[in-house]
């Protein structure tokens, strides 16, 4: 039975679980088994098929309801410090494992999702993960109808930075954004920004809208958390 | 970040627990676990091992939901757990065959009456995963069908089997030689691999 990776193991490969001889180990075994690699893509199949189901009714009254609105994007204390970001324009991290549109509790799509690219593929942000350089991001973003949209950073000095802007191209549901992030060396934690309008949206909008708000446009905030 | 910082976390209300992209009212967090952000971290390993071990999509969605629920009950108890993936995998594990077991008692249905799932995340095909549930609920008792799970089905060693259950490996080797003993007379698929 040794001569495979436990069911466990290629759970905590996919979770980040594991370092050191233990993580190099089971990425050696990966790539001369197919059987185990096989095992690990039924988990990460099993994953992308489970983040578009709703949390269960019975589970939603031990947490609170997430609010909606950007307006009440809640910040924690002491959040600022100084982060930068390095703009990639490249594809998107390999979509093959990242699913589409993502339900959450109660029906609501997400006005934005994080992901990351993991050692055991693109997976949603989870609350655990704390990033470092290195680290490759993507946002997903809920466009509300609106035919442009752009992304925006700000650091913990409160330095703003415009990584770029597209008109919005898809279908329903959330849309990955045209390239992904790659955090650099700086520490503390960075704020994303999609901001979202119905005409085109120049750096000055953008500083604007990520500062205080801009008619007619939708600002939605997250915190990526880095060690 | 461990089960018992995030539980910890949650309960002081600060923002560890906090999940990327979601919002959290200031003041409102959970005192115990906040179970819907461990479901969507964890969930999809929760609902696919019951479904592995279940077999069929109904029981595996309400033993899914008995795992978190009972997370949510008994919260003191989870405290100082290493990973949430080992906790969650040894509790659904367990879940799972006292479902089994009930379910063969109370004769709802058979083991081999299940209509099999496509795939699986473990070392046995379905219809051996299927054979080995019914060798286990023929005898065996709770401790060793546990140990002959992880084992056979997940391809743990004596020893991993042994740290999840709180055995010793020479405990967990001798559960499941006395159990390959008793169905040796007629060896099953799944006993060619080990």
């Amino acid at each position: 039975m040794t001569a495979h990776l436990s069911t466990l193991v290629l759970h905590q490969l996919r979770y980040g679980e594991l370092d050191g001889e233990t993580l190099s180990s089971a990425r050696a075994h990966l790539q001369r088994c197919p059987r185990c690699a096989a095992r690990l893509q039924v988990q990460r199949a099993e994953r992308a098929a489970f983040v578009l189901r709703p949390v269960p009714e019975s589970l939603h009254s031990s947490a609170p309801a997430p609010t909606p609105g950007w307006l009440r994007w809640w910040i924690p204390a002491g959040l600022a410090a100084t982060l930068g970001l390095i703009l990639v324009l490249s594809t998107a991290l390999s979509s093959a494992e990242a699913p589409g549109d993502i339900i959450r509790p109660r029906g609501a799509l997400p006005d934005v999702e994080v992901w990351l690219d993991s050692d055991g593929g693109p997976r949603l942000l989870r609350s655990s993960d704390r990033l470092e350089a290195g680290s490759r991001v993507q946002l997903k973003y809920h466009p509300h109808g609106a035919s442009h949209v752009a992304f925006a950073g700000r650091d913990g000095a409160g330095l703003i930075e415009i990584y770029g802007g597209a008109a919005v191209s898809g279908g329903e549901g959330l849309i990955e954004a045209p390239f992904a992030l790659t955090l650099d060396g700086t520490p503390g934690d960075q704020e994303l920004f999609v901001v979202t309008a119905d005409h085109p949206l120049d750096e000055e909008a953008v500083r604007a809208a990520v500062r205080g708000g801009l008619d007619g446009a939708r600002v939605v905030r997250t915190v990526v958390p880095k060690r | 970040m461990s089960l018992a910082s995030l539980l910890s976390a949650a309960a002081s209300g600060t923002s560890e627990y906090e999940a990327p992209g979601t919002q959290v009212e200031q003041g409102s967090m959970a005192t115990e676990i906040d179970i819907e952000a461990l479901y969507r971290d964890y969930g999809d390993l929760v609902y696919g091992r019951c479904r592995t071990l279940l077999g069929n999509e109904a029981d595996a969605q309400e033993t899914a939901q008995e795992v978190f629920i009972r997370l949510m009950r008994y919260a003191d108890g989870f405290r100082g757990e290493a990973r949430p993936s080992t906790y969650l995998f040894k509790i659904t594990t367990t879940t799972c065959l006292n479902r089994i077991r009930t379910r063969k008692r109370r004769r709802e249905e058979s083991v081999e009456e299940i209509p099999p799932t496509a795939s699986n995340d473990t070392l046995l095909d379905e219809l051996e995963l299927r054979q080995l549930l019914e060798d286990l609920l023929a005898g065996a008792d709770e401790r060793t069908q546990a140990c002959v799970v992880y084992h056979y089905v997940d391809g743990m060693t004596h020893r991993e089997v042994g740290e999840i259950l709180g055995l010793s490996g020479a405990a967990v080797r001798k559960r499941i030689a006395k159990f390959r003993e008793r169905v040796r007379a007629n060896p099953p698929d799944w006993m060619e691999e080990s």
